[in-house]
């Protein structure tokens, strides 16, 4: 099936041969230029079922899927959804830098950089015990796994890996909210690079697993780290 | 407001509702025209400059057959004519009742300030405490709560803003005459026997705040194109200095965005607004010429419908002699330069680059809103709606649909010859009344110094002091003293001259004294110095005047109209309702003109109806295969001769209506073949008859075949909507095929965007090629192979065509033309000339005589048959009266010194002047002279005069003031 026809209506139900040329897209675009990428001629090209010449080119993967050009699309044409949906048909091989390691990795260890587990929960508990360790934040301890929480915590790799002095900041302000929050011990990344390459299968994988943990620790909020 | 009186009522007095208005009175109708607003004149008022020269030109709808009715004066600032009576603040609640007799429920607004009690001293207006936004001025500037909602219109009275309005108080205190009331309360009536109701809303226009993409209301130098118009305006925030409101500074450089809030799903607006491509064009134009032509000008657009006749040359002119700039690209959002205030916007240009260009001024070129829900009398018999197809439409559009409507509303009584009192020749004795408050020295009113320097100047003159002659107990006073019988001249000086031309009519009634007779004066605050010769001018002027002779001539009930195609059928069709005979001249041997070529069901229902009804009708006098060869006399009494296949024949007419119709124009370009290239219109016809292997087939569609570019360098208007309608269906019955449109701009106009919308959507492809680069065109054995340059992929793209079909446009039979008939004139391309193309279009140079339809532009049948029933309209103000007579000031020939030199004839601007060929004297036809007095500057003898301006008065005048 053509990407025109495959790429999906959402969120408004506006076929991309509804595009009038007009140049919207284009003239916002923040890379419109970059090694010729031009959304207005993505769209045109998609609809002339030149698919594979876009495929086979880098032009979908220069996009930053900012949706500044369909933000402003006086004829609600989903454009990112177009570039997604021709991100997915490339080769997966070909798919550039690390979104699909990354994705790869996260279906097998529950994480995008492959963290074990045992290292994960040494730094929550860790940085836990600094907070602790202030003052007024006495009391405070990392949650894992809490059962009947209000508030699902997912998180994003690269805060628990490098930067996990960011972790703070939140957790402090939780803390202080007295949000009753968890994160879980396995499967807890909540970024899902499935949706850069255009992975559908995989993001749905990882999305239900984050289901599946509101469902087993009957939490009804959920929070996304970006 | 007298029960009986006005028998019809239009609601919206902006410019559809005051050309209806002006249609009905001229005929004779008393007419109530009532608007929400709290002044009439709708969006006008606001806009000083017209499509296509510039000026306003709004004064071109005032009465030209019975102009003693009203008076010839600004509309923009008032509206004084006897058959109008006009109701602000006012709409329509509920209609009951049945045509010829409803009854209508009113209700008016009060404006917290009583008119009648008010002298208009302002002091309200300085002592308020509340500053608002001011409207007028698309909110660029600042009022009071209590304000003038149009600052110079006439008579004008403040109003107070309930929405600001606080009630403090302050006003009522400093309020000399008690005429402040800030409770607010709607006064309702009813009026009943009315005989119909005409409904001339209009649309809103689009708010540009709804959407976060240009800044409009957040970055200061974004305005919207009636934001431009006031900028430039000499009632504007800036006094007509176009500089930036942010800062003051100069501006050197505008971009104008076209379609905000148009042709866009996400803000519901499936629609273009039709206006705003030329009013961008115009606003350009007008730019370099108030800043200069180095000012530069850059338009935003995605197509510039130039689909009027004459409009695509303008565009042409706009850049290639004002070098106005065209980027087609629709922009995607402004930004604001924190230090300079500069709006800067990204775009793409014709090579595909990304360009950021920083401009001192955005103007955003707003479109419609849909009309709000109309109330539900709406659709009720009796009750006519100007605009039902809830369009925006263009000056020249908007003046059609209202006669159209106007003539459908009316009832057209025969009018009883006027009763004309002859003026007796008397000694001219004069009373002179000074108003106390016209002049800025209280004392020199007060204690009657001018009063006794009048009484003491010679020539019958008696001065009386009347305090506030504006108001209803000093205007009063006025009458009691002017009624004296001792009276026949009245020179009145006050500070509003203007306020008493509406009044004339009842004073002339109340004090016996002659309109003709009397003079208004304006003191002209605050210099008041002069005001004695100011009398003794106007005292020398009005001793000469004075007997008035009117001259009548009978009015022949018959109106010959010339083509029987849709616009003359429509015409046919209101003129024989009002029991008016009409006899149709057809050329050829059949009726119906182009209806035999008609797609569209409704407009094809809708002419078969009209042939019907008009060719069953016992009026009407049918003439095929037959030609007006010749055309004399004045309007009212025209003598036609016809030459039909029995011979010449004369006939007497009251108006004529050329309807001549025009003709689908045949190609050579594009290696036309008649085969696999053929014209738009014989694919349509082969679709028609059902052919069908459209199957997988590759069709090309090349859009503005030999047009608009010269010789014919006009947009045919239809093309591109038969073009895509005809795509569509193919489409539908064989959806293999692979369709592709080249176009230049795709001219689908007003709700027609709903056609080009769907054409997209069912996979038709668009490419557009401008005039320098057209498709270039191969035929082979097999197919045509068409080669194009895509601007959207910067390729060359190739097409192998099964089928090319070329839309080549209209033109108006070259054959039947009868300019020279009538001696009007014609367009560059052959279409008849109108006398206006915004403010009379169906009227032609020479009164009696009106175009429409085809002949006169391009347009589709439903257009034609509006037109046809506009220039009805504008006959029937001829034909539905006994006598056409002259007015009180018009020119006349002093047949003894006139050296028959004939310069005045070419010299009239409204063909009044002519040779009797019987007794071989220069004639002035009475009713098409509208006294502008050019004639009398050319006479070297001075044989021609204008009536109320003889040398001797105008000689006293100026005596006084030297």
């Amino acid at each position: 099936m053509p990407v025109k026809e495959s790429a999906p209506l959402r969120p408004i139900q506006s076929p991309p041969e509804m595009c009038m040329a007009c140049g919207t897209c284009s003239a916002g675009c923040p890379i419109s230029g970059t090694s010729g990428f031009d959304p207005r001629k993505i769209v045109r090209l998609v609809l002339e079922e030149r698919d594979e010449e876009l495929i086979q080119s880098d032009l979908p993967w220069l996009c930053t899927m900012c949706g500044k050009c369909e933000y402003a699309c006086p004829m609600g044409i989903n454009i990112v959804n177009i570039i997604r949906e021709l991100r997915g048909k490339v080769d997966r091989e070909k798919v550039p830098g690390q979104i699909h390691k990354g994705v790869e990795l996260c279906l097998k260890t529950g994480n995008n950089i492959g963290l074990p587990q045992d290292d994960f929960e040494f730094i929550i508990e860790d940085v836990g015990e600094e907070i602790a360790e202030e003052e007024g934040f006495d009391t405070y301890k990392s949650p894992i796994d809490k059962e009947g929480a209000n508030l699902l915590h997912t998180l994003h790799n690269k805060l628990v890996n490098t930067q996990n002095e960011d972790l703070v900041h939140w957790w402090k302000i939780f803390h202080a909210a007295g949000e009753d929050f968890t994160m879980t011990s396995t499967n807890w990344e909540g970024v899902n690079w499935g949706l850069f390459s255009g992975d559908d299968e995989s993001m749905k994988i990882i999305v239900g697993r984050i289901v599946e943990h509101m469902d087993k620790l009957k939490i009804k909020n959920l929070m996304y780290p970006e | 407001m007298n029960n009986s009186e006005n028998r019809i009522i239009i609601a919206g007095a902006g410019i559809s509702g005051i050309r209806a208005a002006f249609d009905l009175a001229e005929t004779g109708s008393r007419v109530l025209l009532i608007d929400k607003a709290p002044a009439h004149g709708g969006i006008l008022p606001q806009l000083d400059h017209q499509f296509p020269d510039n000026h306003c030109g709004m004064c071109r709808m005032l009465p030209m057959v019975d102009r003693d009715m009203g008076k010839q004066f600004c509309l923009k600032k008032g509206l004084i004519h006897e058959n109008i009576e006009i109701m602000r603040s006012s709409e329509i609640t509920n209609v009951k009742g049945s045509p010829g007799n409803l009854e209508v429920s009113l209700k008016q607004k009060a404006t917290g300030i009583d008119k009648d009690k008010c002298i208009n001293c302002g002091k309200c207006e300085e002592v308020c405490p509340v500053t608002t936004t001011d409207h007028f001025n698309d909110h660029m500037a600042q009022r009071k709560a209590v304000y003038f909602p149009v600052p110079f219109q006439i008579p004008n009275n403040r109003t107070i803003d309930p929405d600001a309005c606080t009630k403090c108080g302050e006003c009522i205190k400093a309020c000399q005459s008690d005429a402040i009331d800030l409770a607010f309360e709607d006064k309702k009536q009813t009026l009943k026997n009315i005989h119909s109701v005409i409904l001339s809303f209009g649309n809103p226009l689009y708010n540009p705040g709804e959407t976060d993409l240009y800044g409009f209301g957040t970055l200061k130098n974004v305005v919207t194109s009636t934001g431009f118009e006031r900028m430039v305006s000499q009632s504007g925030p800036t006094k007509g200095e176009p500089l930036r409101l942010s800062d003051g500074k100069d501006i050197k450089k505008i971009a104008w965005i076209q379609c905000v809030g148009s042709r866009n799903i996400m803000t519901g607006a499936d629609y273009c607004s039709s206006v705003c491509c030329m009013f961008s064009l115009k606003e350009a134009v007008l730019a370099k010429e108030k800043i200069g032509p180095s000012c530069d000008t850059t338009i935003f657009y995605m197509d510039m419908r130039t689909y009027g006749r004459d409009f695509q040359r303008y565009r042409d002119r706009a850049k290639e002699t004002h070098g106005v700039k065209f980027v087609r690209c629709r922009v995607h959002s402004v930004e604001q330069d924190p230090k300079t205030f500069n709006p800067k916007l990204t775009y793409m240009d014709d090579s595909g680059n990304q360009i950021d260009e920083a401009f001192d001024l955005v103007v955003l070129a707003t479109g419609k809103r849909p009309q709000e829900n109309l109330p539900g009398f709406t659709g009720m018999k009796g009750v006519h709606i100007i605009n039902n197809e809830n369009e925006f439409k263009d000056i020249s559009e908007t003046v059609i649909d209202a006669s159209a409507a106007a003539v459908a509303a009316g009832e057209f009584k025969e009018t009883p010859p006027q009763k004309w009192k002859p003026i007796p020749t008397q000694t001219p004795r004069f009373i002179v009344a000074v108003c106390e408050c016209s002049t800025s020295d209280k004392k020199l009113t007060a204690s009657g110094q001018l009063v006794d320097e009048i009484n003491a100047l010679p020539g019958n003159m008696k001065a009386v002091s009347i305090q506030s002659a504006c108001s209803q107990k000093g205007f009063e006073e006025l009458i009691e003293q002017a009624a004296e019988p001792e009276f026949n001249r009245l020179i009145l000086l006050s500070c509003n001259a203007d306020l008493f031309l509406s009044k004339a009519k009842e004073l002339e009634k109340r004090t016996g004294i002659h309109r003709y007779h009397m003079d208004f004066l304006e003191s002209g605050l605050p210099d008041d110095s002069g005001l004695l010769s100011k009398i003794i001018a106007s005292h020398g002027a009005l001793k000469t005047r004075n007997t008035w002779q009117m001259k009548q001539k009978t009015v022949y009930r018959h109106c010959i109209i010339a083509g029987s195609g849709p616009s003359g059928l429509a015409a046919a069709d209101m003129l024989l309702s009002r029991d008016i005979p009409v006899t149709l001249v057809e050329k050829g041997t059949d009726t119906g003109g182009n209806l035999k070529h008609m797609t569209g069901k409704t407009e094809t229902s809708q002419v078969k109806k009209l042939l019907t009804r008009v060719k069953g009708h016992s009026s009407l006098t049918l003439m095929t295969e037959s030609e007006i060869t010749s055309c004399q006399g004045t309007p009212g009494n025209f003598s036609l001769t016809i030459n039909a296949p029995g011979g010449f024949s004369v006939v007497p007419a009251g108006a004529v209506i050329l309807a001549t119709g025009g003709e689908k124009k045949q190609t050579q370009s594009y290696e036309y073949d008649g085969e696999r290239i053929i014209t738009l219109y014989d694919f349509e016809q082969r679709l028609y008859e059902n052919k069908t292997g459209f199957d997988d087939k590759q069709i090309v569609m090349i859009q503005c075949v030999d047009s608009r570019e010269e010789p014919d360098n006009y947009c045919s208007r239809i093309c591109c909507i038969k073009a895509l309608k005809t795509a569509i269906r193919i489409k539908d019955k064989a959806p293999g095929s692979q369709i592709t449109i080249l176009y230049r701009d795709i001219m689908t106009y007003g709700e027609h965007e709903k056609i080009y919308t769907q054409a997209r959507k069912v996979g038709i492809r668009f490419i557009p090629y401008s005039r320098d680069h057209k498709p270039e065109i191969t035929p082979s054995e097999s197919h045509t192979t068409i080669s194009i340059f895509d601007p959207v992929l910067q390729e060359k793209v190739e097409i192998k065509a099964d089928l090319v079909s070329l839309s080549t446009g209209l033109r108006p039979y070259p054959n039947t033309d009868m300019t020279r008939v009538f001696g009007l004139n014609k367009t560059q391309d052959g279409f008849i000339k109108e006398a206006d193309y915004k403010w009379r279009p169906v009227d032609t140079g020479r009164e009696g005589i009106f175009a429409c339809g085809l002949a006169r532009r391009p347009l589709n049948g439903l257009e034609a048959m509006k037109e046809g029933r506009a220039s009805a309209m504008r006959a029937i103000r001829i034909l539905s009266r006994d006598i056409m007579a002259s007015q009180m000031v018009s020119a006349v020939v002093r047949h003894t010194i006139c050296s028959r030199c004939e310069m005045c004839i070419p010299s009239c601007p409204y063909n009044a002047r002519f040779i009797d060929q019987a007794s071989g004297e220069v004639q002035v036809d009475d009713v098409s002279c509208q006294a502008c007095g050019t004639c009398s500057s050319v006479c070297p003898n001075k044989a021609t005069v204008v009536s109320g301006f003889e040398d001797g008065g105008v000689m006293n005048q100026i005596e006084s003031l030297i």
